[in-house]
């Protein structure tokens, strides 16, 4: 019963927005706007979303089991935390996490955005509202979590997949798709500038702390998500260059340029267009991950499911907006305001030329994702491009344009020697010569260096420096890359992997640990039986730590899972993960070295949260 | 600045970009996995000693493995099969009669030497069932 009001709060939440879009079309026209209707319609719809969420979330906390997505995807084992995994582990339910969402983003942007001309303000709720009719389109007609079972019902659901069972996954697609979302404000405002033919830079401005705030949402989203493939899936891998984390990188890069020209315009009033044409395309991107994801053609370890069928109408969605955005955006290119002729200094050029960089990777990564589903269209053809490719094309264009980020602020009188000491330090203090190696440890160097000077500097005279609080905010911005940087040159040269096969009381030895195999333990659980291998580690012959890495066996699906165990410290992460038992007292394990890597995860944050401060700043002034 | 310098510069820039996408397409090539099923590797000429994917199921009783990391193990689309030998530790939704994808390269022999071994699974997780072996 509770589901069919779910349902039909669907139902009524498409009337009350088609009623909306008319409110809207209509209040174009006259003189005032009645923000308090428009907010009005606006919460009903927030709210008959979330109770359509609550529903399913309902269904799978009594289990019942005669609606198809419960039977899919949980099961009357499944501790408590992992239903709200389940709720959106799956196509058809994390689609409606999906539009709730972005339902929940239209209400906070109306309550608490800034306030604009009423055309253009009625033209960007337009664009919101219509783009929600659209999602819900789909959500109803193509992938509707409120299917019943009619006859058989089943005594008991298959199970949510076990990889899914991890508490970083259960809070990575609410964040990570917040951060789609949120790139939908500054794609319809521009939509509205165009449209208006309002093309000032000066509105934009109050826009931009929403693209910084979608940044750092995007941005912690995939710092969950390479936590999780870190932790549960990858056996010590953090990003693998799979179609869906390309779907997700590419939006980011795309934000990443679009952050730097709007920094241009802000300064010289130059490149509007590129600020407006990349706010479209951003958003294109992520409306492409989402269609990429859901549309079951590329096979990939997090790909949702696999009818094509679906996928067809995702792309017709994505169609839509792309084909209606870049026609208008062309139809109004003349429109924009004639660039004032400016003279680039130095640091200007060297800012155009990275970001040209970014640019060409990002196209590569493009290329490289999409190609074998073109080719597989098209040519019925089956391919797939190696991570080979990204590693030694995408990621060395990306490399470049960080290697110029000291050139724009922090260049100082000895950045010469910092840059032939690095040049020097990496050639010589490097074992075994392989240039990808000297490439990334020197440009790890080079940065330190630069960053560590400017920092003292700060530190001693804090007056001298002129735009010292342009400086200093560049310095900020720009240090969390320092520290991934740092993370990942390091922790991917310097770790040490190793398979092996272990009895009880074995040991494996490396640098000045020890790693001695103990006994084998058994645990019952809620829903799984496992295996745990106590080992312990020793450092210098000093016992450390006990580690305790797990095989599960879900008997639910008889799913084997590997829960590995990992000891941290601030400065590496010792990583055992148990393989497969060989007889009774014999265990194949995988085990890494990894130092540094506690970085990478510091670095994700620092970008995160800087960006995340910025908005608060920005949205009080 | 003058046309004939405007020009000049456009034509250095045309330059620079073929040449980074005669660069990006050269090491598209080469990085090109092509996926064979075990019937078109017994019909057609594969190449020998270079990167490839297969794709199939694991066939029944065919997993042998000793006291070390190597596994042997053959993979069908039940019209023909192949052999596979790999080091190293298996995902854990490896099983017999599951759908497993390997990357690695055909020997002389005409033994798969796998350097890495996907089992494939989608949301329903029960490993791969609708594996599309594609020109069967």
């Amino acid at each position: 019963m509770f589901i069919e009001f779910g349902f039909l709060s669907i139902l009524v939440c498409l009337f009350l927005n088609i009623f909306t879009i008319l409110n809207l079309y209509f209040l174009f026209f006259s003189f005032n706007f009645d923000r308090k209707k428009i907010l009005i319609l606006f919460l009903s719809q927030f709210l008959l979303l979330f109770s359509s969420l609550v529903s399913v979330l309902y269904s799978l906390f009594i289990d019942d089991f005669s609606l198809l997505y419960t039977y899919s995807n949980s099961n009357s084992n499944l501790p408590f935390i992992y239903k709200f995994s389940a709720l959106w582990g799956a196509h058809e339910g994390s689609f409606l996490l999906f539009v709730f969402l972005f339902s929940f983003w239209n209400l906070f942007f109306f309550i608490f955005g800034p306030r604009f001309e009423k055309k253009i303000e009625i033209t960007l709720f337009f664009v919101l509202s219509f783009i929600k009719f659209l999602l819900l389109l789909l959500l109803i007609f193509v992938s509707n979590p409120f299917e019943r079972i009619i006859d058989n019902i089943p005594i008991d659901g298959i199970d949510l997949n076990p990889l899914l069972q991890d508490i970083n996954l259960t809070i990575h697609p609410p964040i990570l798709y917040l951060g789609y979302i949120g790139f939908s404000i500054p794609f319809s405002f521009s939509i509205s500038l165009l449209f208006n033919n309002q093309l000032d830079f000066k509105y934009f401005i109050c826009i931009y702390p929403w693209i910084l705030i979608s940044f750092s949402l995007l941005t912690f989203g995939i710092f969950i998500g390479s936590l999780w493939a870190y932790y549960e899936l990858g056996w010590g891998g953090w990003w693998f260059w799979d179609p869906v984390e390309n779907a997700s990188l590419m939006p980011w890069l795309s934000c990443v340029i679009l952050i730097h020209f709007y920094h241009i315009s802000f300064r010289k009033n130059y490149f509007f267009r590129f600020v407006v044409l990349l706010s479209i395309v951003t958003f294109l991107f992520c409306l492409l991950g989402i269609f990429l994801v859901r549309s079951g053609l590329i096979s990939s370890v997090h790909s949702f499911s696999s009818s094509s069928s679906r996928g067809f109408y995702f792309f017709t969605f994505f169609l839509i907006i792309f084909l209606f955005s870049l026609f208008l955006f062309f139809l109004r290119f003349k429109f924009f305001p004639k660039n004032n002729l400016y003279y680039f200094n130095f640091r200007d050029y060297i800012l155009f030329f990275s970001l040209f960089l970014i640019i060409i990777s990002l196209i590569t990564i493009f290329i490289g994702t999409f190609l074998p589903l073109f080719i597989d269209l098209f040519f019925d053809n089956k391919i797939s491009i190696g991570d080979l490719f990204f590693n030694i094309v995408s990621l060395p264009f990306l490399a470049l344009s960080i290697f110029f980020i000291p050139f724009m602020y922090i260049l100082n009188k000895y950045s010469v020697y910092f840059f032939l000491f690095s040049l020097l330090f990496s050639y010589f203090f490097i074992d075994s010569f392989l240039f990808w190696k000297f490439f990334y440890i020197f440009l790890f160097i080079w940065l330190f260096l630069n960053f560590l000077f400017f920092l003292i500097k700060i530190f001693f005279s804090l007056i001298k420096i002129n735009n010292f609080y342009r400086s200093f905010l560049f310095f900020l911005s720009h240090f969390g890359i320092l520290i991934l940087v740092i993370g990942i040159s390091i922790s991917s040269f310097y770790s040490i992997e190793k398979d092996c096969v272990l009895k009880i009381g074995d040991s494996i030895d490396f640098l000045n640990y020890k790693l001695v195999f103990n006994r084998i333990l058994n645990k019952n659980s809620y829903n799984y039986i496992s295996d745990i291998g106590e080992f312990s580690l020793y450092k210098n012959s000093k016992l450390l730590c006990k580690i305790f890495p797990e095989k599960r066996i879900f008997f639910v699906s008889g799913v084997y899972m590997t829960e590995s165990y990992v000891f941290s410290n601030f400065f590496c992460d010792i990583y055992l993960a148990l393989g497969k038992k060989i007889n009774e007292n014999t265990w194949s394990c995988r085990f890494y070295y990894k130092p540094f890597i506690s970085f990478l995860w510091f670095g994700f944050i620092v970008i995160s949260l800087y960006s995340f401060l910025r908005f608060i700043i920005l949205i009080n002034r | 600045m003058v046309l004939k310098n405007k020009v000049l510069a456009f034509i250095f820039f045309l330059f620079f970009v073929l040449f980074l996408f005669f660069l990006i397409f050269y090491f598209l090539k080469q990085n090109i996995n092509l996926f064979y099923t075990p019937t078109q590797i017994n019909s057609i000429v594969v190449p020998i000693n270079k990167i490839i994917k297969i794709g199939g199921f694991v066939k029944n009783n065919s997993i042998k493995t000793d006291n070390s990391l190597n596994v042997f193990f053959d993979i069908t689309d039940y019209d023909n099969s192949i052999s596979v030998r790999y080091n190293g530790i298996l995902p854990d939704l490896f099983a017999e009669n599951k759908g497993v994808i390997v990357i690695g390269y055909l020997d002389n022999n005409f033994l798969f030497n796998a350097k890495q071994v996907l089992a494939k699974h989608d949301e329903n997780y029960t490993s791969l069932k609708n594996i599309d072996i594609s020109n069967k």
